[in-house]
């Protein structure tokens, strides 16, 4: 099955200029091999990495048995994947609700978009109109047969909301993303044709976002909507979805339970029905101390998703030492760590040169052991196998090249030239579930004589806090953007995209992300995106990127057939490949 | 802040009361008299003991600074998770910080906030207490069903809601945990004003035409104060336990400060390999809060042997009079 | 004549039950509102992470109601308080909360039930032998238990065990908790260790107050009287110094509820069990409005009603204390 997948993949590569090999990236690295050698030092050592062994053929997967995954938390909102990103629900909607919508990525390589419920699509010459032809195999889990009435119902839900005499369904808070589309039409029996606003010749990647999950079925919720119950959630309907697993059991506060559902069209290439395993346990276990004690004494099979439960160095010595060979550590590149700068409320962070001395200064290898649990690496901003990473940004544009002592020499020197030898007090936005980075922010800065004020905010304040002009300086959030043109919403002006990260109002970003939409080859799109990343964080230094987290999830031997991709936690929870090997 | 007021607020009460020569005359009687020293020491040898260990965390609360053999907030990311030993007494934590030097300011900032806390409660206490009593009428009647309300609120959770609101810092802390105590100490005043109300000189003094403030001052208050004093002397090791639980679950002191709860709290993540950071910590908060417990004791036996029997204490005074009778049985 | 006297004396206090609810439950309205944080932002953004528009907040905000006047939400929160929803639904999940709290409520009840009954069983034996056998061996073996039981922290006690039990037995509870009707051996698993912890705590002060009362009570003059007939030591211990030491025990460990439920706060968090506690600080902790109004009313309704029937109970059987609406000496205990 997989091979088809990549087969298509490759046909449609050659319609679609998007998907080109990851051959391109690679010939350019022939550089400075030796800076590559030390990128790779950089990554830390192992003990034990899992391959997917998914190509392997030859192994016969066992079907049965329960597997038991920790879960952060409570699925918030019901379940509604359009209200919520959290990946409390999305460790667990992967199951229910499936990998993607009318096209996923990749479970091979996650930077290629692979069908999902649509088997095909095709653009107009002009990129802007698509038309995705559906599967004609695919059930909900009451065995309704799954139309093209539903993505338009979907589609049209989710970028508009619902208006049902005086009551508002909001709609979804991804509406930002699909903005684009203009229309949503059905073409009988099995064609959905999308009509965009604007040209776009990467609008697929933009669907395979694995936050967009269908979990809204129409002929359940379409009929009470209309009724005047406008705001009904997923979890109301018993969670009806087109994932490999479906609903069994919910206890608030203890467990999430799925089961197998019979009638799931995915098949592996020797043509048995997935998904391998009878169920699913979702444990919810919200201190990730309590994940440790429960995995290394044998009650767990995998663990939790999410920033705070991933495993840190100290963590691991736990694990190997009461698990030893039974237990291995999945990597996924994760979110990046960083100190972004208000430049337009007053302070002496607003001269450039200040804001360089503070990117020069700040010993970000010594984060990574403090602040990230000793994974990570000091990066711009993307990770490793990702397209648009570029290894050599270390060389170019000569980001961090030399030694600390030189570095630091240099920093002061900027700030005596600015004027601030005897620094100054600034104040830095912290938000309580993550304190580790903005304590070690205050006490680097330290050195130069800044005084960095944290205000610490919950949870219920952070998204209003971090959108305001009111701090001088905040770390952003930790989401992961895998491609360019997903990240104006957090780099742009401040005036289009409130939520940035570095509050500015500088037109020449704009000038970048109007390049990056109307580049028509892949180097085209690295090149453009490289160049604005050396604007936003060496010329400018609106935000100092300081490393990148490496997520490890453990999960014990006997689990196989795991896809792990290469960033982003939110991708390929489906486990519908997973199989148990007991 | 709030601490300094409050005692400076206290000396001046002092100064003017009556009840400050009982008070002194009864503690300075057990330390002055070869008599009160041997009740002290004789049965109450492990009260001693626990003692002199909570007055030498208090000194070394107090002269935390120059105690503590490095900065507690500066981090030396080189030296993180090193095992106790001639660097670092008992280890460093994850930033490099010297454990010691953070046990040391956390105590400091624990002892502040419960010592301060309590002394807010008793004060507040007292006074709605003691009024409540003398003013009798509808007044009474009003403030006992504000204080059945308060009541009603179990201490943590009305603590949580007040940090959550107020945003987390010492001066919330101290509110909290005082607004937990005042209720009880008002009750308790409020039931000893009561009593002495109804005692002949109150009346001889209300007889003669004296001022109201003067005769809660000059009578009641010194009559009722050895048990209150007894009741929150008791009150300081909960505030202390309880402070360190606030912290615990992340609403206490916010980080890099220092705190007992808060350094348990991070310690867990490295109990494999730097048990130091959870278990320093958690000896000296047991041991505080054992001292005080005991400190209280004492200082319940001193101010209010009465009272002893009634709550319990583990141990009542032996003295020369009564041995014979209790003997018997 | 006197069965007038405590029904009428009943009739006030439940009216004043009722009023003190209700002013603390228009307290903690106008609290929870004034707090700062929008968790309208927070449920969109998934905890931070996804960003979003202002028009989408809007029209969240408008569909949850947060934007009718104080006054209507708190109606519309009182009246489905009554009719048996509780409180509507819980704005983060979207869970009835009335499903929440008969969820949590049985965990956390159970915890302190087991706690208290467990206490009792264990304190006042353990009392009425230190005090007969005073400062001989069990007395001291009785303080050195109890002692420690009332200072340590209880979670700081947890931490150790747990951490004890791992390293030395590789053993941890189970993580999913299951109602006794269910799974009584996970059941017992999951809380015994709380149970213990808290029972530990608990009964050191019953022990305390039990001791004492023992001792002044045999210094009374019916003891003297009574041994003076010549009736055995241990009938005299049981049947004339424990039946009227027994009220203020009583009363002492009605007073001791709002601590238990302290303890059980902390505990909940640290081993993961799904009640009352560890849901009010979760919620407080994310500015779920209508969960914690309804959680932190229902809390004070139980503590005040459990305070109304022990108070009930003492002036009943204790007949020298006056039923008139003011406390006259209450023994606190510490």
């Amino acid at each position: 099955m997989f091979t088809t997948i990549l087969i298509t993949g490759l046909i449609l590569g050659h319609y679609n200029p998007v998907l080109s090999p990851i051959s391109d990236v690679s010939e350019k690295d022939s550089i400075d091999s030796e800076r590559q050698e030390k990128d790779i030092e950089n990554f830390p050592p192992f003990p034990d990495v899992q391959d997917d062994d998914i190509e392997n053929t030859s192994i016969q997967q066992k079907r049965g048995g329960i597997l038991i995954l920790a879960n952060r938390g409570d699925p918030p909102a019901g379940f509604d994947t359009m209200r919520t990103s959290s990946i409390a629900l999305h460790h667990v909607a992967g199951a229910l609700f499936g990998p993607g919508n009318l096209v996923m990525r990749c479970r091979e390589n996650m930077y290629l978009v692979c069908p999902y419920l649509a088997r095909s699509w095709f653009p107009n010459p002009s990129f802007s109109e698509w038309t995705f032809i559906l599967r004609n195999d695919v059930f909900w889990h009451d065995d309704t047969q799954f139309t093209p009435d539903d993505v338009k119902f979907w589609l049209n839900l989710a970028i508009s909301g619902l208006n049902v005499g005086d009551k508002i369904r909001a709609p979804a808070y991804f509406e930002g993303d699909l903005e684009e589309i203009e229309k949503v039409e059905v073409l009988p029996p099995d064609q959905v044709r999308i009509t965009l606003k604007n040209p776009n010749r990467f609008f697929p990647d933009i669907l395979a976002n694995p936050r967009l999950k269908i979990a809204h079925p129409r002929h359940l919720m379409e009929p009470r909507m209309n009724n005047g119950d406008v705001s009904i959630s997923p979890l109301d309907i018993e969670l009806i979805g087109l994932g490999p697993f479906k609903f069994k059991n919910y206890e608030p506060g203890t467990i999430i339970q799925v089961l197998r559902f019979e009638n799931y069209f995915e098949k592996d290439d020797r043509g048995n029905q997935l998904p391998y395993l009878d169920g699913i346990d979702y444990v919810i276990i919200s201190d990730p101390v309590a994940m440790d004690i429960a995995f290394r004494t044998g009650r767990l099979d995998g663990g939790a998703r999410g920033f705070g439960h991933y495993l840190s160095e100290e963590r691991i010595v736990g694990y190997t030492r009461d698990l030893g060979d039974d237990v291995s550590f999945a990597q996924i590149e994760g979110g990046t760590i960083r100190l972004a700068f208000n430049v337009l409320k007053s302070g002496p962070w607003q001269d450039m040169r200040i804001r360089r001395a503070i990117a020069l200064w700040i010993d970000k290898e010594s984060a990574i052991p403090a602040v990230l649990g000793g994974f990570g690496w000091t990066t711009p901003d993307i990770s490793p196998n990702n397209l648009f990473k570029d290894k050599r940004f270390v060389i170019w544009p000569k980001f961090d090249l030399e030694p600390l002592d030189e570095r630091r020499a240099k920093a002061k020197k900027l700030m005596e030239e600015a004027g601030y030898s005897n620094g100054f007090s600034m104040g830095h936005l912290c938000r309580a579930r993550h304190t580790q980075a903005c304590q070690f922010l205050k006490d680097q800065l330290l050195g130069l004589g800044i005084d960095l004020q944290l205000h610490i905010i919950d949870e219920g304040e952070w998204n209003r806090a971090r959108v305001s002009l009111d701090f001088d300086t905040q770390p952003g959030a930790l989401s992961v953007l895998p491609i360019p043109e997903g990240t104006e919403g957090v780099y742009g002006r401040f005036s289009i995209s409130p939520d940035a990260y570095s509050k500015h109002e500088d037109e020449e970003v704009d000038r970048f992300y109007r390049l990056l939409r109307d580049a028509t080859t892949t180097e085209g799109r690295i090149d453009i995106w490289r160049q604005l990343q050396k604007y936003l964080f060496l010329d400018k230094t609106y935000i100092i990127p300081i490393a990148e987290a490496t997520y490890v999830v453990p999960y014990r031997t006997h689990v196989k057939g795991l896809t792990i991709p290469s960033e982003d936690g939110h991708t390929n929870t489906d486990f519908a490949t997973v199989w148990l090997d007991k | 802040m709030i601490g300094t007021i409050l005692v400076v607020i206290g000396m001046i009460y002092f100064k003017n009361s009556f009840s400050t020569t009982i008070l002194l005359q009864k503690f300075l009687y057990t330390l002055r008299t070869k008599r009160g020293l041997r009740q002290l020491t004789k049965t109450n040898s492990l009260i001693f003991l626990f003692g002199t260990i909570a007055a030498i965390i208090i000194c070394l609360a107090i002269f935390a600074e120059f105690v503590s053999p490095y900065d507690p907030l500066v981090q030396d990311i080189t030296s993180r998770l090193k095992a106790p030993g001639q660097e670092f007494l008992f280890g460093s934590d994850n930033f490099g910080r010297d454990v010691f030097s953070r046990i040391i300011h956390g105590s400091r900032s624990s002892l502040y906030i419960a010592i301060t806390s309590v002394i807010a409660g008793t004060f507040f206490g007292t006074i709605i207490g003691t009024l409540s009593a003398y003013l009798g009428g509808r007044i009474d009647l009003v403030l006992q069903r504000v204080i059945d309300t308060l009541l009603g609120f179990p201490s943590l959770i009305l603590a949580v809601f007040l940090v959550v609101t107020l945003g987390a810092s010492a001066n919330t802390l101290i509110i909290a945990l005082a607004v937990s105590l005042i209720p009880q100490i008002a009750r308790l005043s409020r039931s000893h004003a009561l009593s002495i109300k109804e005692e002949d000189f109150v009346i001889v003094a209300k007889t003669i035409g004296a001022q109201p403030m003067s005769i809660i001052f000059k009578h009641i208050l010194p009559h009722t104060f050895g048990p209150i004093i007894a009741y929150a002397a008791g009150y300081v090791s909960v505030a202390i336990v309880a402070e360190s639980a606030l912290s615990f679950l992340g609403l206490g002191i916010p980080p890099p400060y220092p705190s007992l709860g808060g350094m348990l709290q991070e310690g867990r993540l490295y109990m494999e390999v730097a048990p130091w950071i959870t278990i320093f910590p958690g000896i000296i908060l047991s041991i505080t809060a054992f001292s005080f417990a005991l400190l209280g004791d004492a200082l319940r036996d001193i101010f209010d042997p009465k009272d002893r029997f009634y709550t319990g204490s583990f141990f009542p005074l032996i003295t020369k009079s009564n041995r014979k009778r209790i003997k018997k049985f | 004549m006197r069965q007038f006297r405590i029904g009428n004396y009943l009739f006030w206090r439940v009216v004043s039950l009722i009023l003190t609810t209700f002013i603390a439950s228009v307290i903690i309205f106008i609290v929870m509102r004034m707090l700062p944080g929008d968790i309208v932002s927070w449920i969109l953004s998934g905890g931070g992470e996804a960003v979003h528009s202002t028009e989408v907040r809007e029209a969240l905000r408008q569909e949850l109601g947060l934007n009718d006047h104080l006054v209507v939400q708190y109606g519309r929160w009182l009246w489905s308080m009554v009719n048996g929803e509780f409180g509507g639904k819980s704005l983060v999940n979207g869970q009835p909360i009335a499903s929440i709290v008969f969820r949590q409520f049985p965990v956390t009840f159970l915890l302190v039930t087991y706690a208290i009954i467990l206490s009792v069983i264990v304190s006042v034996p353990l009392g009425v032998l230190a005090a007969s056998r005073r400062n001989q061996w069990q007395d001291f073996l009785v303080r050195l238990i109890t002692i420690p039981g009332q200072a340590l922290p209880n979670f700081c006690s947890a931490l150790f065990i747990l951490l004890g039990l791992i390293i030395i037995f590789r053993w941890s509870p189970p993580i999913v908790y299951t109602n006794p009707w269910e799974d009584l051996l996970n059941h017992i698993q999951i809380i015994l260790l709380p149970v213990l912890l808290l029972t530990w705590e608990h009964s050191s002060h019953i022990v305390r107050v039990t001791r004492a009362y023992i001792l002044v009570v045999v210094n009374e003059n019916y003891i003297l009287y009574a041994r003076a007939k010549g009736l055995p030591q241990g009938h005299i211990l049981l049947r004339h110094a424990l039946r009227n030491a027994l009220v203020p025990i009583v009363t002492i460990m009605g007073l001791q509820l709002g601590w238990l439920l302290s303890g059980t706060l902390i505990l909940e968090a640290i081993f993961g069990l799904p009640g009352l506690g560890g849901g009010l600080v979760q919620a407080a902790l994310v500015r779920d409005y209508t969960v914690v109004q309804s959680l932190v009313t229902l809390l004070v309704f139980v503590m005040l009603s459990v305070n109304l029937i022990i108070d009930l109970i003492y002036r009943i059987s204790d007949p020298r204390i006056s039923l008139s609406n003011q406390l006259t000496h209450s023994y606190n205990g510490s």
